[in-house]
């Protein structure tokens, strides 16, 4: 599958006016299953050359309005990989704690280790997302009044500044960062939030909040294409995924996940087999190669 | 499909003895296609399960693995445990203690990475190391450790404390809603031997040696000898042990799957209770919405 189309990387603009529907990837449920699945085991083995090698490791980040598919993509997608190498890290509101350090810090504690899979449920760009349709918020916060430029295009630009070196710092280490915006309709999301509404089952998951921000709408488009523009680059680039269809967004993630890790350059470690050779004489040597063990339960089925 | 897990289970009303233990038993499924599909129901078992943990947010489950090198830790984890929502289950590798983690006390690591509430933690390797590796090769204790030197005198006290600690601390857990389930993967010398060397052949997975498992293998009855009075010291009913036999991989997956299903199930999971009064609130809101 080809996902250039759906790439940014800086060389072109995104603007929010992009279609959130795509042509559909898929016949029915069960074909969606089957490429799922076909995309974990990509996934699981090209992670398991890059978990073995030990030197790359990858960092997957999820924003998106709320009802987009974050948690649905994350366990559908995700659901076939090797539980072992793989960390995922929803963040909210940001505690006391966090508060007290710079804006990074909390994302720095859960980055993932070489060999790993890190993917962050929302993110550090939250930062220049929801405070950025709530500057108020950040002007409330702990950083001295002295430090925060008055005008807002600096600041902005400051912080896309910030984010930009950091994971170019990350990617120089080993760690690319693959960033996917699920981009849904205004329209597409109402009626997610009415089902949400409208099943006793489901309710708990709605928050008045959602609701509130929904009358941001504009201002969060805006907030995202600026961000997107900001810091899109050829190392560490977005994907903008169509998403009013959950089924196409799925396959659509997987796809870009799976290439990413078979595109890094990782080998398995080389055997030294004259090494190999002195270790399996050595092994065969100790007691217990050759023993003939005796089975001392009976049937179980 | 049913098969009977109690046998194997050891919650301090049977002793252990390792011996006398199988490592082999007749396979519990026919064939490649029967495995994969009980694997599978398993695994939406748990998933299931894990899901309605979640929403109680009430319970969560620590799963500990312990075993000899190549008995199967790392496969078992994931073939049981791929296929659980990932949101929902962590795995924490224990690895040789960092210096930092050495600064500290010996349980300190383990505390830092337990589970929250609604999900699961895989603990590949844990705090028992330290009462099996530790064992085995006591100078770990005075070299590594730096324990005040009166605490490295009499080291049957010092074992017995540390069993006691880990009793006390999985009573803890227990009472704050965190279960303790521990696997014991039993595998024999020889089927260990063949598993060493198919890891030094095979150039996908070579790099997963180590010289040093040979090194340990000499001291295979010490280890046995570890194992078994660790069980018998620390099998409890909230905190019990399970000694799976190890040597066929499938039949060890599936019997860890079922049994972690059949734990899970155990708690007093409920399922959120729909807010009646808040939901008819809720409904005035859709032509807001709608509106929007």
């Amino acid at each position: 599958m080809n996902t250039k189309p759906f790439r940014y990387d800086g060389t072109t603009k995104f603007s929010v006016d992009l279609p959130t529907t795509t042509d559909k990837l898929y016949t029915d449920d069960a074909d969606r299953d089957c490429q799922l699945a076909e995309l974990a085991t990509r996934m699981d083995q090209a992670q398991n050359r890059m978990h073995a090698e030990g030197n790359y490791g990858v960092l997957v980040v999820l924003q998106a309005m709320d009802a987009a598919g974050k948690d649905s993509s994350i366990r559908r997608v995700f659901r076939g990989v090797n539980p072992s190498r793989f960390m995922i890290q929803p963040f909210k509101k940001p505690e006391k704690e966090a508060q007290n350090h710079d804006f990074l810090w909390r994302f720095w504690r859960d980055l993932p280790e070489r060999g790993m899979i890190g993917v962050f449920n929302r993110s550090y760009y939250e930062e220049v997302l929801v405070l950025r349709v709530h500057p108020d918020r950040l002007r409330a916060g702990n950083i001295p009044d002295n430090l925060l430029p008055k005008d807002d295009k600096i600041l902005w630009k400051q912080r896309f500044g910030d984010i930009v070196h950091f994971e170019d710092y990350l990617f120089r280490n080993g760690f690319p960062t693959v960033k996917l915006y699920l981009h849904v309709s205004k329209e597409e999301q109402g009626k997610r939030l009415v089902a949400r509404l409208s099943d006793l089952e489901k309710q708990w998951k709605f928050s008045e909040n959602d609701l509130e921000e929904r009358g941001f709408w504009p201002d969060y488009m805006r907030a995202f294409a600026d961000t997107i523009n900001a810091t899109a680059t050829k190392n560490n680039p977005w994907y903008v995924i169509p998403s009013d269809d959950r089924h196409n967004q799925q396959i659509i993630i997987g796809h870009i996940v799976a290439d990413l890790l078979e595109s890094l350059p990782t080998e398995f470690p080389e055997r030294d087999d004259k090494e190999a050779k002195r270790l399996i004489k050595e092994v065969e040597k100790q007691d217990g190669k050759g023993e003939v063990e005796k089975c001392t339960m009976a049937s179980q089925v | 499909m049913k098969f009977d897990t109690d046998q194997y289970r050891y919650d301090g009303s049977k002793k252990l003895t390792i011996s006398k233990t199988p490592t082999k038993v007749d396979d519990i499924y026919d064939d490649k296609k029967e495995y994969q599909d009980v694997l599978a129901k398993q695994a939406a078992e748990i998933d299931d399960w894990q899901d309605r943990m979640y929403a109680h947010n009430h319970f969560g489950l620590l799963i500990v693995f312990q075993a000899l090198d190549a008995a199967g830790k790392d496969g078992t984890i994931q073939k049981v445990f791929t296929g659980t929502n990932p949101v929902g289950v962590k795995v924490s590798s224990f690895k040789r203690p960092t210096e930092q983690e050495l600064s500290h006390d010996w349980l300190w690591r383990s505390w830092r990475a337990l589970p929250e509430r609604g999900t699961i933690r895989i603990f590949n390797r844990s705090y028992y190391e330290e009462v099996l590796v530790t064992k085995v090769h006591p100078e770990i204790l005075t070299d590594n450790q730096r324990l005040p030197e009166a605490a490295t005198k009499d080291l049957d006290k010092l074992f017995k404390q540390r069993y006691e600690a880990i009793r006390d601390m999985e009573k803890f857990l227990h009472i704050n809603g965190f279960p303790t389930i521990k696997f014991f993967l039993h595998v024999s010398k020889k089927e260990q031997a063949d598993r060493l060397i198919a890891r030094i052949e095979d150039p996908e997975k070579n790099w997963k040696f180590e010289v040093g498992d040979i090194k340990e293998r000499d001291f295979w009855n010490d280890y046995h000898q570890a194992y078994e009075d660790a069980i018998n010291e620390t099998a409890t009913p909230h905190a019990p042990w399970y000694v799976i036999p190890a040597d066929d991989k499938e039949t060890m997956r599936l019997l860890v799957g079922r049994i972690v299903a059949d734990e899970i199930k155990k708690l007093p999971i409920k399922d959120p209770k729909p807010d009646i009064t808040r939901f008819d609130e809720l409904q005035k809101m859709i032509p807001l919405i709608r509106a929007q």
